[in-house]
Order: structure tokens, then C-alpha cells, then sequence
């Protein structure tokens, strides 16, 4: 494998790995919330404040992922 | 800006209570907390009878709040009586008309919704049955419908059938014919016809296998089954209409009565708020008091008013808060114009704290910003330009509001757009030959993410100086010396950063490094080993505003890959289709995605850092007559 390719590999996980991990927090914390919406509408705010938390992990993966690339 | 509170007394004449209260619920100025007391008989009415009320309106499924009127609900009151016992006898008096009438339609509605289950079934039934009755009735046979389970149908079947043919030879034999179907909600049915001599056996025999004999609805038991299965067929024809007529009926009262009932709910809700206010008075024999917050701008409005209706019956004084002695200071907003739209955001968590920092004027500059530059496109931006000026026009203050912040958008979008180049991703550069004005962010990555990596820079020192004046402010010494190490410690994690990058020499290090010595006393000072772990927190989220360059990067080639479409296809309908369909997605994702994440930037990273939210919003006795009139809050 070429250095390109195994650091085009390495960029995607330093995406994909952190994407899966969002993703599974954001259904749980999705789920919770809509109930809690259901329950207390007022607390709707607060649940898309939560809800946005765990989309810093693919932001720092992007981050890695471009540092990757541009090898700095 | 949190509007300035007042600790407000207020006494007058005990003779005049009631007209200094209505002027008072006029003025829509006075906060006061009511006294819950389930002893006053005549408020617990009014709050009973408003219920009522409502479940009428329910019941009648009236939704006309924004027909209703001011001029309307005056004359409503004006035919009503003017003492208030009396208003509320006659308002139930009405209440009991309309319920009975409305009543009666509904177990009308509720009778023929039964009927027809009962029909439809029945009708369901007979059809199953219909070819075996027709041939029945000509043998004349004497025939049944059973209902049992299917393996009984089956047991019955057989059993019968063997005790006829174990019948000697030269018997006459008596006749035996049946027929099962299942219905599609699994209930199985046996139809017979039997001769006379085996008709009780043959009875006996279903009720031991647990089924039961089917009968024809009420109305129609004394007719034969093929004839009543013809009349049960006419007559679920003519329920429909008759449904309409009922439905028609409900519509009618509802017209009728719909917007009165409205109008008698905000009288009522009028006479609840003041036997309230009531409530928070104090009273002696000659005089009354009421004590309550106004706001500060308010107040010489208010007292000059009372001060002309009333003259020397009533004495107004006030003072600053003192939350030693007052307890929870109620919160109100108030911005310029420009800024009030962005109030939004604050509502949809809560209200801060009354001594706390209004961020709203801060969002207004940063959030448009921010979302204008993930979006930044020109195209997009002429788009939100429309779609905010078209929400503006809206009468509903949400959507009015809405359509601001996304004019604010919109122009921001636009100027990003001229930056980056981008007219509808690449469709600037291939009609136009559009040059960006800074850098084609689809291509150059890393400008972008350092800007914003800078831009998040600038929003968390912010939102860290202003935590820190309010820590100083407030004399809460752990706050502000937290945010000051945290303050010192991104200027060390930059001062290093700059020594590193210029290769300065190393004696350049000693600023960074010092900052860094003084960052840790504070944090430490501050609020012990969780201050660091704060001021870390603080560096994560600079890196969390890299998102403006990722979302705006993710737009961007998403605009560009709409344009290959049209490339592959050539100028051909499915290629303009494919081409607008992915630009009106992307529109969508910017739209949405942009404002969310401004939304969390603002939420998490700046007000994080200062937000405080109070538990007292300012609710004063107040007509609020658009607010009061419209259903949602009214159902709520």
C-alpha cells in the first residue's frame, strides 16, 4: 500500500469512527429527548442544545482528517 | 438588555380597590404574586366555568380565535350583566343551553356511529350468507346463523352428520345442510338449515361447543334474514348522509356559538386575572395595599395615570431591588428593534437571570455571521433574502421574527458568497467567470478552517471577558478567576503558537510561559483542579468552530456536485431536475444546518461561559389581548 493510500485510510477513519459514535449518541439522546419534549415542550431548547453536543467528535475527526491530508 | 425592576408598593382607598385594580390590569405595568386560596368560592367559579368553557369550544371544534375581535369581546360584555354574580349566572344559564344542545348532536353522531358498526358487521355477515340463504328459502328449510369457533364449526358438522347416518335403514332421514365462512376479523360463522325433529339437537350441540346463535341487529329481528339483509343494506346507504346532517348541525352551533363562547373565555380570563391580582392585595379597614415589581421606565407613566384617575385615593412608592429582602427578581427583555428577533434564542432555553448579561445583542451580530458564512452563497443567499422578506410580512410574531433573523442571514450569505465565488456552487464561475474575493473554499481547505478556528478564537475570549466582568460584577470571586486563567491560558496556547510558527528565538517563550504560571494560579485559585479541566474545555471549544468550515465545505460541494449533473446529462430536463432537486436539498441542509449549529455555537461555546437563567419571568396583570385570543396558548 502507498503512503497516499494508507494515509487517505487513515483520514477516513478519523472521520467514519467518530461519525459512528455521533451517531449513536445523537439516536439515544434523540429518543430521550423526544420523549421529554412530549412530556415538557419547553424543554425543547435545552434537547437541540443536546442533541448538537456529540457533533464536536466528528468535527475534531474532520479536523485530524485534514491535518492528515495537507501533512501538517 | 434586562429591563431595571422597581420594588413597587402601591396603597389606596378600599372604596376605589376594584376601579384602581382595573386601571392597574389596564396599564398591563403590575407584577404580583396571587395567593392561592381554594376558600374564595367566587374564584374557583370563575376558574370552573372558564374550563367549561373551553371543553365547549373543544367540543365544538371552534378555531376562529383570529376572527375574534376587540370590538366584538365590548360587545359581549355590553349585553352581559354588570354585576359579576350575576354575569356568571348567566353565563351557565348559556353554558347549559349550548351543552344540552350540543349534547344531544353528539349522542345523536355517537348512536349512528354505533349503528353503523353494528350494520356494516351484520351486513358483512349476511352477504357471506346470502347464496346459501337464497337456496335455502326455496327448499324452506328452517336456518340459523351460529357463531363459534372455527374447529367447532367442524366438530358440530361431523357430529351431526354421524348421528344422521347411524339412523336405521327406512328411517326417513332428516335433512342436514350448513355452510361456515370467516369473517376477515377471524370471527367464524355457521350457517344451517335443519329439519324441525333436529333442530334442538342440533342447538345443544353448538351451545356445548361454546357458540352462540348470531341475531340480526334491534330494528330488523322480526324480519326474515334475506329480507332484512336487503333493508340493512338500504339503510347503511342513508347514513352517510345522515352523518352530514348531524355534522352540518355540529357546524352550525359551532358558528353560532363558537366565537360568543371566545369572547365570554377572555371575560372570564379578565375577571380570573383581576380576582387574582385581588388576591395579592393586602387590606385593612380603610385601606388597601398591593406590593409587586414594575419596571423602572414604567413606573412615572403609571403613577401620573393613577395619579389623574384617582388623585390622592392612591400613593405609589418604590425602591431598587434588594434580593436579601425581595426574594426573586422577575426578568424582562428589552433590545432595540434590531436586536429584539434574537430574543428568540433566550426564550427557547429561559430568560436569564435578573442580574445576569442580555447576550441577545451578541447573538444578533454573531449568529447571522456565522450561519451567513457556512452558507455563503450568493444564490442561496438571494433565496433566504425572499424567503426571510416573506416571513417578515407574517402576522404571527414567531414567523415575523424568524423572517428577520433570516433576512440577517441572507445578507451575510450573500457577502460570503462574493468571498468564496460561489453563485450557486461553481454556476458563478461557469456563466459569469465569477472570481472569489478570498478563496475558493471548495479547493482550499485550510484557510477557511483557520479563520474559523480564529473567528471561534475571538467568541470564546468574549464570551470568557464577559463571564469575567459579571464574576466581578456579582463579587463571585471562583467565577471570575476561572475565566481569567482560562483567559491567560488561551493567550499563552497562542503567544506559543506565534513564537513557534514565526520561529522566533526561544527567550520568546518567557511571555507564554509566564501567562501559562499565572492561568494556573487563577484556575487553581479559582475553582481547584476542575478549573483547568474548565480552561481545556474552553481550547475544545475553539476547535468546535472548525464546524463553519466543515458545513460550509460540505455545502459547497454539494452545489458543485448539482452542477455535474447538468455536466452528465447535458441541458436535458432530467439533468435541470436532478441539478434543482440536489440545490433545493442543499438549500435545505444550509438553511437548517447552518442556523443549528450557529444555534449550539452560541448556546454551548459563548453563553456557556456566562448564561445564567432565572427561575422569575415578568408576567404582569395585563389585557394582552392578541396573545390572550390565540388557540394555541389558549389549548395549551
Amino acid at each position: 500500500m502507498t503512503d497516499k493510500a494508507i494515509i487517505a485510510l487513515a483520514a477516513a477513519i478519523a472521520v467514519a469512527v467518530p461519525a459512528l459514535a455521533t451517531a449513536y449518541a445523537q439516536a439515544r439522546i434523540g429518543s430521550a429527548g423526544a420523549e421529554t419534549v412530549a412530556e415538557k415542550p419547553e424543554t425543547a431548547g435545552t434537547i437541540i442544545v443536546l442533541e448538537a453536543i456529540p457533533e464536536t467528535m466528528v468535527i475534531l475527526g474532520f479536523v485530524v482528517a485534514i491535518m492528515l491530508i495537507m501533512g501538517m | 438588555m434586562i429591563r431595571r425592576m422597581a420594588r413597587t408598593v402601591l396603597w389606596g382607598v378600599v372604596a376605589k380597590k376594584h376601579a384602581i385594580l382595573e386601571r392597574l390590569y389596564e396599564l398591563g405595568v403590575f407584577h404580583a404574586t396571587p395567593k392561592e386560596d381554594p376558600s374564595n368560592v367566587f374564584l374557583e367559579r370563575v376558574r370552573h366555568l372558564r374550563t367549561r368553557v373551553l371543553h365547549l369550544l373543544e367540543a365544538l371544534r371552534w378555531d376562529g380565535w383570529k376572527s375574534l375581535t376587540e370590538a366584538f369581546v365590548e360587545n359581549v360584555r355590553y349585553n352581559l350583566a354588570r354585576e359579576p354574580r350575576q354575569m356568571l349566572d348567566e353565563i351557565e344559564r348559556s353554558l347549559e343551553r349550548i351543552d344540552f344542545r350540543l349534547n344531544r348532536v353528539r349522542e345523536n353522531m355517537r348512536g349512528l356511529e354505533d349503528d353503523f358498526q353494528a350494520l356494516r358487521r351484520a351486513n358483512a355477515i349476511l352477504s357471506y350468507a346470502r347464496t346459501f340463504l337464497e337456496r335455502e328459502h326455496l327448499v324452506r328449510g328452517e336456518v340459523a346463523i351460529w357463531s363459534l369457533e372455527r374447529e367447532g364449526c367442524h366438530r358440530v358438522v361431523s357430529r351431526i352428520n354421524g348421528e344422521i347416518a347411524l339412523l336405521p335403514r327406512g328411517h326417513e332421514r332428516p335433512s342436514f345442510r350448513h355452510h361456515v365462512f370467516e369473517l376477515k376479523e377471524g370471527t367464524s360463522f355457521l350457517v344451517t338449515s335443519a329439519s324441525p325433529e333436529i333442530v334442538n339437537r342440533l342447538e345443544t350441540e353448538i351451545l356445548e361447543n361454546r357458540g352462540t346463535r348470531w341475531t340480526l341487529p334491534q330494528a330488523f329481528t322480526e324480519l326474515p334474514l334475506l329480507e332484512a339483509a336487503a333493508e340493512i343494506k338500504r339503510y347503511l346507504r342513508g347514513i352517510p348522509a345522515q352523518m352530514r346532517e348531524y355534522r352540518n348541525e355540529l357546524l352550525n352551533l359551532s358558528s353560532q356559538w363558537g366565537i360568543n363562547l371566545a369572547a365570554v373565555y377572555v371575560l372570564l380570563n379578565e375577571r380570573l386575572e383581576l380576582l387574582l391580582m385581588e388576591t395579592a392585595t393586602t387590606e385593612n379597614a380603610d385601606y388597601f395595599s398591593l406590593e409587586g415589581w414594575v419596571p423602572e421606565d414604567s413606573l412615572e407613566h403609571t403613577l401620573t395615570i393613577l395619579k389623574e384617575d384617582f388623585g390622592d385615593s392612591v400613593l405609589m412608592r418604590w425602591r431598587s431591588p434588594d434580593t436579601s429582602k425581595d426574594g426573586v427578581v422577575p426578568t424582562a427583555l428589552r433590545n432595540r428593534p434590531l436586536f429584539k428577533p434574537f430574543e428568540l434564542f433566550l426564550k427557547l432555553l429561559r430568560l436569564p437571570h435578573y442580574n445576569a448579561y442580555d447576550p441577545s445583542p451578541m447573538i444578533g451580530i454573531f449568529f447571522p455571521f456565522f450561519a451567513g458564512c457556512m452558507v455563503g452563497d450568493v444564490g442561496y443567499g438571494i433565496l433566504m433574502l425572499w424567503l426571510g422578506w416573506h416571513l417578515k410580512q407574517k402576522k404571527s410574531e414567531l414567523l415575523h421574527d424568524i423572517g428577520i433573523i433570516i433576512l440577517f442571514i441572507s445578507f451575510w450569505s450573500i457577502f460570503w458568497g462574493l468571498m468564496y465565488g460561489e453563485i450557486f456552487g461553481d454556476l458563478g464561475h461557469r456563466l459569469l467567470h465569477m472570481k472569489p474575493l478570498w478563496v475558493d473554499r471548495a479547493h482550499a481547505v485550510p484557510p477557511v478552517m483557520f479563520f474559523s478556528i480564529a473567528l471561534g478564537g475571538a467568541h470564546v475570549v468574549l464570551g470568557l471577558l464577559i463571564g469575567m466582568i459579571q464574576g466581578i460584577k456579582r463579587k463571585k470571586h471562583h467565577l471570575w478567576m476561572e475565566r481569567a486563567g482560562s483567559l491567560l491560558f488561551i493567550f499563552a496556547l497562542i503567544g506559543g503558537l506565534v513564537v513557534l510558527r514565526t520561529g522566533l528565538p526561544p527567550k520568546f517563550f518567557t511571555a507564554p510561559v509566564l501567562l501559562l504560571v499565572f492561568a494556573l494560579i487563577f484556575m487553581i485559585w479559582g475553582n481547584g483542579v476542575g478549573g483547568i479541566a474548565e480552561s481545556l474545555g474552553a481550547v475544545g471549544n475553539i476547535i468546535s468552530y472548525v464546524r463553519i468550515a466543515a458545513i460550509g465545505l460540505s455545502s459547497a460541494i454539494l452545489a458543485m456536485v448539482a452542477g455535474t449533473f447538468v455536466d452528465t446529462f447535458g441541458v436535458s430536463v432530467l439533468g435541470l431536475f436532478m441539478a434543482l432537486a440536489i440545490h433545493l436539498l442543499n438549500f435545505v441542509l444550509a438553511l437548517g444546518g447552518s442556523s443549528l449549529h450557529s444555534a449550539r455555537l452560541h448556546y454551548v461555546e459563548f453563553m456557556g461561559k456566562f448564561y445564567e437563567t432565572g427561575t422569575l419571568e415578568y408576567k404582569p396583570f395585563a389585557k394582552g389581548v392578541r396573545g390572550r385570543y390565540r388557540s394555541e396558548e389558549v389549548f395549551s
